[in-house]
C-alpha cells in the first residue's frame, strides 16, 4: 500500500527538520511537480480511450481539440481503429507523409498511419471524408499524473499516488532535494537529487521491461 | 533568502521558456500571410524560428537556396503555380515563392483544419517552430514550473546586490542543464520518433518472436518488410 499526500507530507517536513520555513501549499506544489515529472519521465501511467473518428482532420491535439479533449494526454501510444478493427501504422515519421503524398493533406479515405509531430500535434493520414459519423477508435496513450491540488485551500491528503507503492520515496527524494536547494543548500540537496536520479533510472527500466526475464528467456 | 520582485521573477521565467525554445524546437504553429498577384517575396514574422513545411493549396513545396535560385533561374521572374520557396539571403525574415503566385489569395484560417474549413487548399500555410510567447506557446505544464525554476534562480542570484549568491547561481546553472537534458530526451523519445523506432531495440534483437513463415518449398522464401 502506497503512501498518502498526508504520510508524504510529514516525511518531508521530518527530512527538513520540522521546520516552518514552507507552508503546507509550498510543500504540496512541489509534490506535484515532482508527481509530474515522474510520469514524464518514466511514463508509467498508460491508458486507453475511445473517442469517433472527426472527419477531414489530419492533426490531432488530444488536449486543446475540444473534440477530443483527452485532458491528460502526454503522449500517443497506438491508435487502433475500431471500424476496420486494425492498428494505425507507425512506422512512417511525419517527413515521410510528404514522399508518399506531396498534398497528403488532401488524401481522403480510411485512416492508415499516424506519426507523431510534436507536443502538441500528431498526424494523422488519409482523414474521413466529410460526413463520416459513427466511426471511433481507441487511442492508448501516456497519461499525465492527477492533479493532486484542486483546491488550494482545501486539498485532499487522503489522496494516494499512482506510481508503484515501493517507489513513493521518489516523491520523498525529489520534494527534499527540490525544497533543500531553494532554502540555498545545494550541498544537502545534491544528496537528495542523486538518490532520485538514480532511483528514476530503475523505475523507468522496470516501468519498459516489465517482461525483461521472460523476453531474454527467447534468446 | 533574497527577496525579488515578482517582476523580476517573472521576467526571468519568461526569459527561460524563450531560450528553451530557442535551443530546441518543440512548439509549432502555423502561419498564413494573404497572397498578391505577382509578388513573390513575403515578410515572415520574427517569431518564426525555423520553417518545417510550406504548402500550397495543400501541395507541398520545396526548398530552395538563394545560390541554386541564382544559378537555375538567373534573373528569371515566372508567375504561375508556386513550386519552391527561396529562404535565405534575400532579406531578413523573407520567402520568396517562386514562381510567383498568379492570383490573389486571401490569409488562410483554421490553419490545422480542426474546424473542418479546409481552407489549406486555397492559401499558402507555412509550418514553423516558433519561439515562445509565454502566453499561448509555452513549455507543457508537467515540465514548466520544475524546468523555468532553475533558469529564474539561475538569474536572481547573479544578479548584483544583497541577494546575490553566485555560487548558488552557478548550482542552479547545472540543474538548468540537468533538467533541460532531461525535457529534450523526452521530447525525442515521445514527440519526435515514430513508434517504430522507439521500440527498435525489441524488434531487431534475437528475443522478439520471428514472424510466421509459410512452407519455403510451396511459398518461397520469407523476406523482412522493405527487403
Amino acid at each position: 500500500m502506497g503512501l498518502t499526500l498526508a504520510q508524504q507530507l510529514a516525511n518531508i517536513q521530518i527530512n527538513l527538520g520540522n521546520n516552518s520555513f514552507y507552508t503546507i501549499i509550498e510543500i504540496a506544489n512541489s509534490i506535484q511537480d515532482a508527481y509530474n515529472e515522474i510520469a514524464a519521465l518514466v511514463l508509467y501511467n498508460v491508458k486507453s480511450v475511445t473517442l469517433p473518428w472527426p472527419s477531414q482532420l489530419n492533426w490531432f491535439d488530444f488536449v486543446g481539440n475540444p473534440a477530443l479533449n483527452v485532458t491528460d494526454y502526454l503522449g500517443t501510444i497506438a491508435i487502433f481503429n475500431n471500424s476496420t478493427n486494425q492498428f494505425l501504422r507507425d512506422d512512417v515519421q511525419i517527413r515521410d507523409y510528404d514522399r508518399l503524398r506531396r498534398d497528403w493533406e488532401w488524401w481522403s479515405g480510411t485512416p492508415q498511419f499516424w506519426a507523431a509531430h510534436s507536443v502538441q500535434w500528431i498526424a494523422i493520414a488519409p482523414s474521413y471524408p466529410a460526413n463520416t459519423v459513427g466511426l471511433t477508435f481507441t487511442l492508448y496513450y501516456y497519461a499525465q499524473s492527477p492533479n493532486l491540488i484542486s483546491n488550494l485551500d482545501d486539498i485532499d491528503t487522503t489522496q494516494g499516488f499512482l506510481i508503484a507503492s515501493d517507489m513513493d520515496d521518489l516523491i520523498e527524494f525529489y520534494v527534499t532535494a527540490d525544497l533543500l536547494e531553494t532554502m540555498e543548500e545545494p550541498k544537502k540537496a545534491t544528496a537528495w537529487w542523486k538518490k532520485y536520479l538514480d532511483r528514476i533510472v530503475q523505475y523507468k527500466e522496470r516501468s519498459h521491461n516489465l517482461a525483461k526475464y521472460e523476453l531474454l528467456m527467447r534468446v | 533568502m533574497p527577496v525579488f520582485d515578482a517582476a523580476t521573477l517573472t521576467r526571468f521565467f519568461n526569459q527561460g521558456e524563450v531560450m528553451l525554445s530557442q535551443e530546441y524546437s518543440f512548439l509549432f504553429d502555423r502561419y498564413s500571410p494573404a497572397l498578391v498577384a505577382n509578388q513573390g517575396i513575403y515578410v515572415l514574422p520574427d517569431y518564426i524560428k525555423s520553417i518545417r513545411r510550406i504548402t500550397f493549396n495543400g501541395m507541398k513545396l520545396d526548398p530552395l537556396p538563394a545560390r541554386n535560385f541564382r544559378e537555375v533561374f538567373e534573373s528569371a521572374t515566372q508567375v504561375g503555380t508556386p513550386f519552391w520557396y527561396v529562404y535565405n539571403n534575400i532579406g531578413t525574415n523573407q520567402i520568396q515563392l517562386f514562381p510567383c503566385p498568379m492570383a490573389n489569395a486571401p490569409a488562410g484560417v483554421d490553419l490545422w483544419n480542426e474546424a473542418g474549413s479546409n481552407s489549406y487548399q486555397t492559401c499558402l500555410i507555412i509550418e514553423h517552430a516558433r519561439i515562445s510567447d509565454n502566453v499561448n506557446f509555452i513549455t507543457p505544464p508537467y515540465f514548466r514550473r520544475q524546468l523555468l525554476k532553475q533558469w529564474t534562480a539561475r538569474q536572481c542570484f547573479g544578479i548584483e546586490g544583497a541577494g546575490q549568491n553566485l555560487k548558488l547561481s552557478a548550482y542552479f546553472d547545472g540543474q538548468w542543464e540537468i533538467k533541460k537534458k532531461q525535457f529534450f530526451d523526452y521530447l525525442d523519445d515521445i514527440h519526435g520518433k515514430s513508434r517504430r523506432l522507439v521500440v527498435s531495440e525489441i524488434i531487431s534483437s534475437n528475443y522478439f518472436p520471428a514472424s510466421p513463415v509459410l512452407p519455403i518449398a510451396n511459398y518461397g522464401i520469407a523476406v523482412d518488410e522493405g527487403q
